[in-house]
């Protein structure tokens, strides 16, 4: 018999963690944006992340894009630790108990809340040993500069840490299609580097999303 | 009512600039309706809190044995049904509608399909629906279930085909 009381029996229901409206607070007087749990939060004007972008180039030229990829690795690393902390913590049980489908949900609305876009898992290629990550509305990317190549390089970096940390396994990352170049949405796909290589290839042959994953998924066969 | 969609709640649908204007007499008397109306709500509050343990408990043994026997499933749905509940009578409080919508949106559906919870969910809800009016006075919930309803409409209950159990069909202002 299922009793009421035994499920209830601190009172609190866990749900949607990183609601938008429950997990940024701010007290405007003192200049303070922190998340639900205390920690201070740091919103960035459309101004700084361009002059990111243009101190980089100035600085170190071609190498700025090796440079946001390495910042994007040790954000991707820091930030699973503390995500996986933060939902250890509210939902009191580890977080490899959660579901898949209840990680990336959590994950989806945590990056949406950061004001980081839309992103979404798109597991089909999972059994040939890809997983194929999609955001929309990157603000890093939308104020990047133009190139002839895609420009997710901050992203990159931390979608590559994060779901390393996540699998156990050294994986790579690379940007197949991005919003600068007319795309509809930005995809990446993870993968064991060695078998990454022939990805590289179709982006700077401008292939399309699609076009690059049948070679990815053709090669092993 | 003249709510918009996803609203916040009262205070916040005005626009506290009091160095461009007075608030206008349509908002005075959105207010005027809220405070009028605010002993009620805290009442049916006050209320919900005290039942909701038995309230839920008396739904869940009310159920088929059949729709007992997936406990995680189970277990989910009644926290979903009390978490619905604790938001549609927060958003009845405070006179925000969308609020159980806008902070369980995606969530709640992503952990319908995990749990697999829609058959539950459906016979919890449909006997909550009826429980309800049993308990509260009419005008209390005929605020309460604007609330309700659009943080129920997460779980995709579908219809029931007996129109019995909801005499008559209001308009609802979704969006």
């Amino acid at each position: 018999m299922v009793l009421v009381t035994d499920l209830l029996t601190d009172t609190n229901l866990t749900a949607n963690y990183f609601a938008t409206d429950v997990y940024v607070h701010g007290t405007l007087e003192l200049g303070l944006l922190e998340n639900r749990r205390g920690d201070r939060l740091l919103a960035l004007p459309e101004s700084l992340i361009r002059a990111i972008y243009t101190g980089l180039d100035n600085e170190t030229g071609q190498a700025s894009m090796l440079v946001l990829y390495n910042c994007g690795r040790w954000w991707g690393k820091n930030f699973y630790t503390r995500f996986c902390e933060e939902l250890t913590d509210y939902h009191n049980r580890p977080v490899s108990s959660l579901s898949m489908p209840e990680f990336m949900q959590a994950l989806e609305q945590c990056w949406l809340t950061h004001g980081w876009g839309q992103i979404s898992l798109d597991s089909s290629y999972r059994e040939q040993g890809f997983l194929v990550l999609k955001i929309r509305a990157s603000a890093f990317i939308y104020y990047a500069p133009k190139l002839e190549r895609p420009v997710g390089f901050l992203e990159t970096g931390a979608l590559q840490a994060f779901f390393s940390e996540l699998s156990g396994e050294t994986l790579h990352c690379v940007q197949t299609v991005c919003e600068s170049l007319g795309a509809e949405e930005n995809c990446f796909v993870l993968g064991i580097k060695d078998r990454l290589t022939v990805a590289e290839t179709g982006v700077e042959q401008g292939l399309s999303h699609t076009e690059i994953m049948n070679l990815l998924v053709g090669q092993g066969a | 009512m003249t709510t918009p969609p996803l609203s916040q709640h009262i205070l916040r649908q005005l626009e506290l600039q009091p160095d461009k204007s007075y608030i206008t007499a349509q908002q005075m008397s959105i207010l005027s309706q809220y405070v009028g109306s605010l002993a009620d709500r805290i009442r049916a509050y006050r209320q919900i809190r005290e039942w909701e343990i038995n309230l839920i408990q008396e739904l869940v043994d009310r159920l088929p044995v059949e729709a007992k026997k997936n406990t995680s499933a189970l277990e989910q749905s009644i926290k979903q049904t009390i978490l619905i509940l604790r938001y549609a009578a927060l958003g009845m409080l405070v006179d925000d509608t969308h609020l159980g919508r806008r902070r369980l949106e995606d969530w709640l559906p992503t952990m319908v399909e995990v749990y697999q919870t829609q058959a539950v969910d459906t016979l919890l809800h449909r006997s909550l629906n009826q429980q309800l009016p049993r308990l509260l006075t009419d005008s209390q919930f005929s605020m309460l279930k604007p609330p309700l309803e659009a943080a129920q409409q997460l779980l995709h209950i579908p219809e029931e085909t007996q129109s019995d159990s909801e005499p008559q069909k209001e308009a609802t202002q979704s969006d």
